[in-house]
């Protein structure tokens, strides 16, 4: 796959809603038809997070464990923008090509 | 499966054991976050795929060591490099080289740079000690900058001026090399997650 598609994938999700990790992978697996290694979903959420394109919060459920729910930041969505732009002249010009 | 069946169940502790020895040099707080979120996770995919046996849910996450060790030693280097704290910055970059396979270069080269600044550190210690073998010196055919067992024909013109300069190279260099080696992690970051 290639390199920051994951971060893009991820911050496109998120901007629909708040997600948990657990939550999330299920979506970029399907998302992306890929079946990424479970465990590497974590140190990727924590570098975003570092880079302040995300935040999260945990939230107590009545049943079960706590859940750690991601959401995107306000430089998430403005570097998420930049992301879809270079992936739209991408695909455009992958398609002339086919 | 319920919270408390999994808490109990040993494959399960067998392996927040091993997440929790590679995880156990993180600040505290760090450290229960990732067991929190790791239990979580496992917690979440026995639920939503209820046939999957604790060991497949275990498989299907990874073993600890895979996807946890660069990260853990990139983020102990950059708490490390933000407290610009020596001690800690050595003690990080030696964890690097012995664990992390595919940056060991660049921390060992890093750990050569510092070595290289500490040893003008090194030089202010030796001024005090033997002050009449260190220095600048200067001889007819050139100079030499620090430590000389053989000051005949050679003239030391620093002085006492000795170290100061030597402190404050000591202290620029380990600022210049400290802001590359952080810019460095952010680098690592990008390319391992």
């Amino acid at each position: 796959m290639k390199k920051g598609t994951l971060d893009f994938i991820i911050l496109l999700l998120l901007k629909k809603k708040d997600q948990y990790g657990y939550e999330l992978l299920e979506h970029i697996k399907s998302a992306s038809g890929y079946d990424i290694s479970e465990g590497t979903i974590y140190p990727l959420l924590n570098r975003l997070k570092d880079d302040l394109l995300i935040e999260s919060k945990w939230v107590e459920m009545e049943t079960g464990m706590p859940r750690k729910y991601y959401s995107i930041t306000s430089s998430g969505l403005a570097s998420l923008e930049k992301m879809a732009t270079f992936w739209a002249t991408l695909s455009g010009n992958l398609k002339n090509l086919i | 499966m319920n919270k408390d069946t999994l808490l109990n169940d040993q494959h399960y502790k067998t392996y927040m054991k091993k997440v929790h020895s590679m995880i156990s040099r993180l600040p505290k707080h760090d450290q229960a976050d990732i067991q929190r979120e790791i239990s979580s996770h496992i917690y979440e995919s026995l639920n939503n795929y209820p046939d999957t046996t604790v060991e497949q849910a275990l498989e299907n996450l990874g073993e600890p060591q895979t996807y946890l060790s660069e990260w853990v030693v990139t983020k102990k280097l950059e708490k490390a490099v933000s407290t610009f704290n020596p001690f800690r910055i050595i003690w990080g970059l030696i964890t690097g080289i012995v664990r992390h396979g595919a940056y060991a270069f660049k921390y060992i080269l890093f750990g050569l740079l510092y070595l290289f600044t500490f040893t003008f550190g090194f030089l202010c210690i030796a001024k005090v000690i033997a002050p009449s073998h260190t220095g600048l010196f200067i001889y007819p055919q050139g100079f030499t900058f620090g430590f000389n067992s053989d000051i005949s024909n050679a003239h030391e013109v620093l002085g006492t001026k000795f170290i100061p300069i030597c402190l404050f190279i000591t202290i620029l260099l380990y600022m210049i090399i400290t802001v590359l080696l952080k810019m460095s992690l952010s680098k690592v970051k990008e390319r391992l997650f």
